[in-house]
């Protein structure tokens, strides 16, 4: 598939995705090794993208679990279609099959919704999907002790139609946003990779990448801007994404360079609470912008 | 993934054409791997294979793609990161002394989890406190604390004549450990997201409903419910020691001895300008022995309060260990703060994000005079869902009370 480390990078910024190397060693390891990935680093650094941008390297299809609290085994894996089993079944009546055989009819993969992980496991593409297990954090224990079993072996079973094997590995990616420690167990199964915010050199090129109509200039404002702004201690520190929306934002107020008032109207790209907010308006934005 | 029974790739490495520099090469990672396992490293067999396994993919002149290699197949935490770049320099490094067995490591060197916590020492101690009062609680020694306790800025002759814990014997924290253990599930459980089935439930629960009807052919003639889980809930005690919460200070310890004897998986903390880990100590049958411990352990003891730094050090170090969504914080203190308010404020803020719900346990609050108009209460009133006093076994089966109706 791969044959090198450089060509996962150059396949990456031809996505738009500004990859360093560490990443691009990581992925290239993990489709070599047939094992998951499990991405973790502050919101908005870019970690759900890293699995879309293989999904479309690939060209494979990109399968998204977004895991919440409460999320339990039937949502993520398989549930059977009530409904429509129960209209078969009266269909049926008196139209002379066997008990056992109408059983084998509505327990068959007509009626069987797929949740994500099965969809994942049975998929038959030319290429594995990928599989996107997002925010794993949010899932309670519980579930993490179930997708431990789920990635060790690919492979479910569902009592009426048997154990399914997958044919192809999917490529799986976890990530984390951190907010509670994963289990051990589940992340010595995977790749573990830092994500931190990018370098200064790194933002800028992602900027250029992702925005192409941008002056050199503001980008470079933009970016020695946010690098700044992550040093002061806000709740939430601005990712890469909150610096793409704001340079997308400036773009649209058709501003050729950073000037105070702009910045004031337009902080809502960049943070998100209110407390943030206050406090870089009232201590922090003279003394950034002092020091531009 | 990597199993043990998976056939090891022979390793090929480039730049190598012998086998036996490429034998000595793996002999020398599988070292690494020893090295870094007497550092504390979760290093296994089947890591170690995916390591070697990796090296037969890739560069390995390159010294940085080997590093990643190691790093992301090793490494399974942020904290780890600096102690990793830190071993793999010392190990690889041409110029370092080259550690030809595991350099004297063969006893692992990683520190016990519970030590990890001892000595967070953030905030200055403060000069001039008592290095240890807790043997004035003894029992049979509670004469002469209570004049010596720390006046907080008010007094009132009611809490001194009603029965107090300082005069507390056996047969009290029997009572209070009976107490605690009605209150203990109370505290400890919540209703869960995840679902079960349930006679009287208010949800009807397809799945079931589906299997039980097929006997009817179909016709759907009785339905299943189901209803959300009680699940177990993690408490984490946080307990004001400082000079003005000494008056109280025997009953405290013998609630939080009374909660994590009661209780699985309850962490204790103590702060007063820093904060420690106790719940090693209370953790032990017997709670004299263990007030010996806690004695030797606890620095600052009746010092002064410093809630807001206190509370910062736990968030930085110990939340993303300590604390799940599912947490309750308890956090018993009278808030005479006397640290900057702002950081308290902030802190409360950022422990209420982690957290599931804060109950804070006031014992000023069992006088019929006091009003919250102490800055620091002020201040960590909002965050707080529960503001609930506890200053003797009367105010505790009231709090067990009071929890009953408003927690689910």
């Amino acid at each position: 598939m791969f044959t090198s480390i450089e060509e996962v990078q150059r396949l990456m910024e031809a996505q738009a995705y500004i990859a360093d190397r560490a990443l691009a060693t990581t992925l290239f390891l993990a489709i070599k090794l047939e094992k998951p990935i499990f991405l973790e680093g502050e919101a908005g650094v870019g970690k759900t993208e890293v699995a879309k941008v293989l999904s479309r390297i690939l060209q494979s299809r990109l399968i998204r679990l977004q895991c919440y609290e409460g999320l339990d085994a039937n949502t993520a894996l398989y549930e059977w279609n009530y409904s429509k089993q129960m209209l078969k079944i009266k269909l049926e009546e008196g139209g002379g099959r066997s008990r056992g055989e109408l059983e084998h009819i509505i327990f068959g993969e007509e009626f069987l919704l797929k949740r994500p992980l099965l969809d994942a496991i049975m998929s038959d593409g030319a290429v594995a999907p990928v599989l996107l297990i997002d925010e794993v954090d949010r899932s309670d224990e519980e579930f993490e002790a179930f997708l431990l079993e789920v990635l060790s072996d690919f492979q479910i079973t569902i009592p009426e139609i048997g154990t399914i094997k997958a044919e192809q590995r999917p490529f799986v990616i976890l990530t984390s946003n951190r907010t509670r420690e994963i289990h051990d167990a589940l992340k010595r199964r995977c790749l573990y990779l830092w994500l931190d915010y990018p370098t200064f050199e790194k933002e800028y090129q992602i900027v250029q990448a992702k925005i192409p109509g941008i002056q050199q200039t503001l980008a470079e404002q933009i970016c020695t801007f946010m690098q700044k702004l992550r040093q002061i201690s806000f709740y939430k520190r601005p990712g890469i994404a909150e610096t793409l929306d704001w340079a997308q934002a400036l773009l649209h107020l058709n501003q050729a360079v950073l000037v105070p008032e702009t910045i004031r109207e337009t902080v809502g790209c960049i943070l998100k609470y209110h407390e943030d907010v206050e406090k870089f308006k009232r201590d922090e934005m003279e003394r950034v912008l002092l020091e531009f | 993934m990597a199993t043990h029974e998976m056939a090891v790739q022979p390793v090929d490495v480039n730049g190598f054409d012998g086998t036996a520099q490429a034998e000595e090469l793996v002999n020398r990672v599988l070292l690494f791997g020893r090295y870094l396992k007497a550092l504390g490293f979760q290093v296994t067999p089947s890591r170690m294979l995916d390591v070697c396994r990796s090296l037969g993919y890739m560069d390995i002149t390159r010294r940085d793609d080997f590093y990643d290699a190691a790093r992301v197949n090793l490494v399974s935490h942020r904290d780890e990161l600096p102690l990793f770049d830190e071993a793999f320099k010392h190990f690889w490094e041409p110029g370092s002394p080259v550690p030809t067995d595991t350099c004297g490591l063969e006893e692992p060197a990683p520190l016990p989890e519970e030590s990890l916590y001892e000595d967070l020492d953030v905030g200055e101690s403060e000069a001039g406190f008592e290095e240890v009062t807790l043997e004035q609680w003894q029992p049979g020694n509670t004469q002469d604390f209570l004049s010596d306790s720390h006046d907080p800025g008010w007094t009132d002759q009611e809490i001194l004549t009603s029965k107090d814990f300082a005069q507390c014997d056996e047969r009290e924290l029997l009572l209070i450990r009976r107490v605690i253990a009605q209150l203990a599930p109370k505290i400890a459980s919540q209703l869960s997201r995840r679902k079960k089935s349930h006679r009287r439930g208010h949800l009807v629960d397809h799945r079931r409903t589906f299997r039980s009807n097929l006997k009817y052919g179909g016709d759907v003639l009785r339905l299943s419910h189901k209803t959300r889980r009680i699940r177990k809930t993690r408490l984490v005690l946080l307990c004001d020691v400082s000079g003005s919460m000494d008056y109280y200070s025997r009953f405290l310890i013998y609630f939080l001895y009374g909660l994590s004897q009661e209780l699985k998986g309850v962490e204790t903390l103590v702060f007063s300008t820093r904060l420690t880990r106790i719940t090693d100590l209370l953790r032990r049958k017997g709670l004299e022995h263990g007030l010996q411990a806690i004695a030797q352990r606890v620095m600052d003891w009746s010092g002064g309060t410093k809630i807001g730094t206190s509370l910062q050090t736990f968030n930085k170090y110990l939340a993303d260990k300590m604390l799940t969504r599912k947490s309750v914080v308890i956090i018993m203190s009278d808030g005479w703060d006397r640290g900057d308010v702002q950081v308290l404020e902030r802190e409360m803020r950022t422990l209420k994000h982690k957290s599931y719900k804060i109950i804070w346990l006031n014992p000023l609050l069992g006088s019929p005079h006091y009003q919250p108009l102490c800055q620091g209460i002020k201040a960590v009133l909002p965050y707080c869902d529960y503001f609930l006093p506890v200053h003797n076994l009367e105010s505790l089966i009231h709090l067990a009370k009071t929890l009953q109706p408003l927690w689910r």
